[in-house]
């Protein structure tokens, strides 16, 4: 199988790019797929705060970036053999040298975003240079924080973002309706750094990773 | 796709890097305040009314003190410090 290269990605911090990242590698981990996570967000690593599971040893393996290892394209590029999948997470900035031709490496992105206006204006902007790539990637966007003072108005007021976000990307282009990891991980008292899928009663997170699965399995 | 595949693709948009960065983005602010579904700061009238609206964690914990201090809700709070 080629490897397939993945990357959670929008132009800004704080939408959930690392956490989604750390996330989904443990979901591939667990089902024995071999996964390596490139952290190549020079300014804030990640992999400083991520504790990785003893049982995801074996399939998980993390490395970082730094601009000292020269051109981004080519690290990646020679990391990915014996990687079923490699997650490559980036700063939410594209004033790094390489980083928009390195979204043309990726099989898929998935461009978490949320119902604030700032997070919406960014992934409009990332869409834009996606789409001046020459590259054969596809994306979805997925709607990652939600309000966490639930309620009946919010809920109405969420449907109707999610129909202007449709006009804005495109139907298809929404990964799903209604998913809530935020809101999921709170419920579940997920703690920040916490990211073993495989220990804890994870629910909707996991139905969320089943669907960026399907996704990239496309 | 192969890695090689991909390789070349990334040298490819090396050299457009800068005129892709130099692009300006479509101009959507209209859809994007639609999407923006977010409770804005409510005014002395909504608060009277009926409403929703975001507020810090930590201020809520110190405005339900005051509250429960003064034996009354965080709403009242929150209308008497605007008065």
């Amino acid at each position: 199988m080629e490897t397939k290269i993945i990357m959670f990605g929008n132009l800004k911090g704080g939408v959930g790019k690392s956490i989604l990242t750390s996330y989904f590698a443990n979901y591939l981990a667990a089902q024995k797929k071999m996964t390596l996570i490139i952290d190549g967000d020079v300014s804030q690593h990640t992999s400083d705060i991520y504790d990785k599971s003893d049982s995801l040893q074996d399939y998980l393996s993390i490395i970082k970036y730094n601009l000292s290892d020269g051109d981004i394209g080519e690290f990646v590029f020679n990391q990915c053999q014996g990687y079923d999948y490699v997650l490559v997470d980036i700063p939410g900035t594209i004033q790094q040298d390489g980083i928009i031709p390195l979204l043309s490496m990726m099989d898929k992105i998935i461009i978490p975003t949320s119902f604030a206006e700032e997070d919406i204006s960014s992934s409009i902007r990332f869409v834009h240079i996606l789409n001046n790539l020459e590259s054969n990637l596809e994306y979805k966007v997925l709607i990652n924080k939600y309000e966490v003072q639930y309620s009946h108005e919010v809920r109405e007021a969420e449907k109707n973002g999610f129909v202007e976000y449709e006009s804005i990307f495109g139907e298809g282009n929404i990964l799903e309706k209604g998913i809530r990891v935020e809101r999921s991980l709170l419920q579940n008292n997920f703690k920040s750094g916490e990211y073993d899928l495989t220990k804890r009663n994870a629910g909707r997170v996991n139905e969320t990773m089943d669907l960026i699965y399907e996704f990239i399995q496309k | 796709m192969s890695k090689l595949d991909k390789f070349s693709l990334y040298k490819a948009n090396q050299e457009k890097e800068m005129e892709i960065r130099g692009h300006s983005s479509p101009q959507k602010k209209d859809v994007v305040k639609k999407v923006d579904v977010r409770p804005k700061t409510p005014s002395k009238e909504a608060l009277s009314g009926s409403t929703t609206f975001h507020m810090d964690a930590e201020v809520y914990k110190k405005l339900k003190k005051i509250a429960k201090a003064s034996k009354t809700s965080v709403t009242q709070v929150i209308i008497t410090l605007i008065e």
